[in-house]
């Protein structure tokens, strides 16, 4: 009984200290700015979408947002195209320097990405794609990319080689056997990384406010207005970007562990 | 169903040798067992018989065509694979359709012989089901009934019955073997449980270092063994195995330790004595627990030994005892019912017609 | 023909390494090159860095918010995931509550935290309405720096103690139950449990968990420069603020190689922890 007590004593104190700070910049986001700036006034008379409307439409926030959208499709994309067949290698295969390939993607996890920030920007300059989306998404690339290599491993390692094999002694061939057995028992893997490197290239904030001036991503868009801009915008914004990573997150929570495990070591 | 014809077969890992000369002649419809321990080579035998490992080198002929380096789709093997390998996300049917629908095979075809494969391996009600609303045994059930469905010329099994239970297995076991004498399509078998081997293989194939010890029937494979190696590998409790000397005199042939001093019986002496010919090579005796008996019939054909009892093994139709005899251990194998108790001294028979003498130089049998 | 198959594996990785390298490595060996260019030769940059008092401050202030929050972390983590690891009815809401900083950026964590400690946030506004102010308190601006310092390092506790967590979670959940079943047949106080069994057995995820975090702290930007710009300055920032602020990539180079050679110092310094660790287990 003590112990249910505790336990319920515990939880509710849990769920105050995480999603207090959430529910309140979410309500900061729909509170009429008399409200926000009455100080006897905690919650609001009335709720509105005005700021959420301003930041989208007359700030161009929907512009930022479609950027991000747009950066993120193209740094999964492309870190699944590159990434998905060398994780597949790494599991299935094996050669000399396999060990040697492995630990090396791994060790860039470990790399502050902001020291290669600033160069970018020249070469990015130099082959004509200065202050765009794509640079961007180049850039978001080069750490999901590492990501995806060793979640795919981790992924595809845990599926059986002989599920593959049995296609292969039953008519298909070393890719058929992979599109047409593996891909498919790893697809719900395979999207729960998805959603995890779209909160990666999503949330980046550093890189993309130094490679970009006029396409901004949301964040960086965020990072370079807020001290300009009146309070609740900002929390509109904050609120915009925090809850699609938070409904992605509830739908990845059964894999949370081993992504935060990988995307980590 | 097709002749499989191994010649000189190698495969390395990079410096490890998993087979190292393989050469063997599987007859038509015959069902082969490779026998032996775990890291002897069988698997990866196997797997170079399907094409799921390329070779190193040698070849592999299905009767007179070369397949050595076919992928396995162009093979016509099948094979079921030690974890079952039913793939989970399709149904029992569709499992055992696919390998017909990759192969283009008509829709009505396909479910005739699907329906033909459920109903030979008792699976009918099954069909419906997904893997993993299936037991071990109804997994394995499946895996054969895909392996079969397409009537492959060469049906390759790696441990299939390893992760069933002990029951399961024993039921299994004569249940796949006349499955196979029913369908009569040359079977190749790895298991590193040696009575699988003896109950299921029309021969056996005893594997170790990536080498084939012998290849014969289970009674050559347990009678006569063709080394050191098999003679122990095959046979529980293992064979007893002793030094010894062979000493000539007066006509006649010991076998002779600190312990010992087997003279040997006319039949042994006159197959022996062709075989050496330096006397003073150092030789094993080998004697199966089996043949050592508490009674004997025939003076000149039994040799004695006396010891005291070490340990019992009562196994209810079995007792195994050890004696200790003169600084060595000797078990034997007797009657469950026989009256023996620990430390107490007692005196058995060798039965001399049938003990084994190998060389200690390259472990070969010589009897 | 066996050649070109021995050459597969290379063949399919060499995208992936050739993006890595022509987009880390390449821009790492610039970085280093912009580093050590300057007007008064290779060093000129780290003499100036080291003669501007902001570098000191900046290093000082980067120390002490990693020295702070990650013990922080590592304890709050620690409990939580015994907490969690009870298994009782529900943890599994608590686990999904638990990871929802993990979503978020640091753009968004700061400004939540903006949101209750601005002049007009919810703390002031309920302090005032409790009648326990009479005019608002303020966390924020150069003349409160100190205020502004530890709600950095609230904010950061909130957004990176899941990530802690997730890791020392993972790690209880892998300790085979045994042993602690073991501890009860011995008759093992919880508290002995605890600090003989299980924080023993927990030591290769709390390593791991330090490294990373350690890691992150000391590249901490965003948070940092929403709440405070440079009122508390920071390496990271002073990067970013040498490239856009004062358009001197050489000196931003020069903070982001110090960063980097810090960073491959505490790495180092970590694993061989972990590796001495590894060696002593295996000589057991």
């Amino acid at each position: 009984m003590i112990k249910k007590i505790f336990i319920i004593f515990v939880s509710i104190l849990i769920i105050l200290w995480f999603l207090t700070p959430v529910f309140l910049i979410v309500l900061a986001s729909l509170t009429p700015s008399e409200d926000y700036y009455d100080q006897q006034r905690i919650l609001p008379k009335r709720l509105t979408f005005d700021h959420l409307y301003k930041l989208f439409v007359v700030l161009d926030g929907w512009r930022a947002t479609l950027n991000s959208l747009q950066v993120a499709a193209m740094a999964i994309g492309l870190s699944f195209l590159v990434g998905l067949p060398a994780g597949y290698v790494l599991t299935r295969y094996v050669f000399p320097g396999k060990n040697a390939i492995r630990l090396s993607i791994l060790l860039t996890r470990s790399f502050p990405t902001l020291i290669i920030a600033v160069p970018l920007i020249m070469i990015y300059l130099r082959l004509g794609i200065g202050d765009t989306l794509f640079s961007v998404a180049l850039a978001h690339t080069s750490f999901i990319l590492p990501f995806v290599v060793l979640i795919t491993t981790s992924i595809l390692s845990g599926i059986s080689v002989e599920y593959e094999e049995a296609g292969m002694i039953f008519g298909l061939s070393r890719i058929g056997a992979f599109m047409k057995i593996t891909l498919p028992l790893a697809l719900p893997g395979l999207a729960a990384s998805a959603i995890f490197a779209f909160i990666m290239s999503w949330n980046e904030v550093f890189i993309s406010s130094v490679l970009t001036f006029v396409n901004r991503t949301l964040p960086a868009q965020i990072l370079n207005t807020a001290m300009t801009s009146p309070d609740y915008f900002k929390f509109a914004a904050g609120t915009v970007m925090a809850i699609p990573a938070m409904v992605f997150i509830f739908f990845t929570r059964k894999y949370l562990m081993s992504m935060w495990g990988i995307s980590l070591k | 169903m097709a002749k499989v014809r191994i010649e000189n077969l190698k495969k390395y890992f990079g410096s490890v040798k998993a087979l190292n000369g393989i050469d063997i002649e599987i007859k038509d419809g015959k069902f082969v067992v490779l026998l032996g321990p775990s890291g002897c080579g069988k698997t990866t035998l196997l797997r170079c018989i399907s094409g799921l490992e390329k070779v190193t080198e040698g070849k592999i002929f299905f009767d007179s065509t070369d397949v050595t380096n076919l992928p396995p789709k162009s093979r016509n093997v099948s094979m079921v694979f030690q974890s079952y390998a039913v793939w989970p996300h399709m149904k029992v049917y569709e499992n055992i359709a696919y390998p017909m629908k990759i192969k283009g095979y008509d829709k009505n075809k396909i479910e005739e012989k699907v329906l033909w494969a459920a109903k030979t391996l008792n699976i009918s009600e099954l069909l419906d089901r997904y893997p993993a609303q299936l037991s071990g045994g109804q997994r394995q059930r499946v895996a054969v009934a895909r392996a079969i469905v397409l009537e492959p010329e060469v049906l390759l099994m790696d441990e299939p019955l390893s992760n069933l239970d002990a029951l399961l297995r024993v039921s299994m076991r004569s249940e796949l073997k006349k499955l196979q004498e029913r369908l009569g399509t040359t079977t190749i078998y790895v298991t590193h449980d040696q009575v699988e081997a003896m109950t299921m293989g029309d021969e056996i194939a005893v594997m170790q270092n990536g080498v084939i010890q012998q290849y014969g029937t289970p009674e050559e494979i347990y009678h006569k063994p063709a080394n050191v190696f098999v003679a122990g590998f095959i046979g529980s409790p293992q064979m007893n195995f002793m030094e010894v000397q062979i000493l000539k005199e007066k006509n006649e042939l010991f076998l002779r330790n600190e312990s010992l001093n087997i003279r040997l019986t006319d039949d042994l002496k006159t197959e022996l004595g062709n075989k050496i010919q330096n006397k003073n090579d150092v030789f094993i005796l080998g004697i199966r627990p089996e043949n050592i008996h508490k009674e004997k019939t025939d003076i000149s054909k039994f040799e004695p030994i006396e010891g005291k009892v070490y340990f019992i093994e009562r196994l209810g139709s079995d007792t195994i005892v050890h004696l200790e005899f003169k600084g060595t251990r000797i078990v034997s194998k007797l009657p469950g019912d026989v009256k023996i108790n620990e430390g107490e001294s007692l005196k058995m028979y060798i039965d001399l017609s049938k003990i084994h003498v190998f060389s200690k130089i390259d472990g070969k049998a010589l009897i | 023909m066996t050649y070109r198959k021995d050459a597969i594996p290379y063949l399919i990785l060499l995208p992936t390494i050739l993006y890595l390298v022509a987009f880390l490595g390449y821009p790492l060996i610039q970085t280093f090159i912009l580093a050590f260019t300057s007007e008064t030769g290779a060093f000129g940059n780290f003499q100036r860095l080291m003669d501007s008092g902001d570098f000191w401050k900046a290093l000082k202030n980067t120390l002490l918010i990693t020295g702070i929050i990650v013990p922080l972390q590592l304890i709050l983590a620690i409990a939580l995931a015994l907490f969690v690891n009870m298994r009782f009815k529900g943890y599994s809401m608590i686990l999904y509550v638990i990871s929802i900083p993990l979503a978020l950026s640091d753009v968004s964590a700061a400004l939540m935290s903006y949101n209750i400690f601005a002049p007009t946030g919810y703390l002031n506004k309920i302090l005032l309405k409790l009648g326990l102010l009479d005019r608002p308190l303020y966390f924020f601006g150069y003349m409160f720096q100190n205020r502004e310092f530890w709600i950095i390092v609230l904010t950061e506790v909130w957004r990176a103690t899941p990530l802690v967590f997730v890791i020392i979670l993972a790690g209880l959940q892998s300790i085979n139950k045994e042993y602690l079943e073991a501890a009860d047949v011995f008759g093992f106080s919880s508290w002995q449990k605890l600090t003989r069994i299980i924080l023993p057995l927990l030591k290769p995820s709390i390593m791991s968990a330090l490294l990373i975090r350690t890691l992150f702290a000391f590249q901490i930007f965003g948070v940092v420069w929403l709440l405070a710009g440079r009122d508390i300055l920071i390496l990271a920032g002073e990067a970013y603020y040498w490239h856009n602020n004062v358009n001197d990539p050489h000196m931003s180079s020069t903070y982001a190689i110090v960063i980097a050679v810090v960073s491959l110092i505490i790495s180092w310094f970590y694993i061989s922890i972990l590796r001495s660790r590894e060696l002593e287990g295996e000589t057991k």
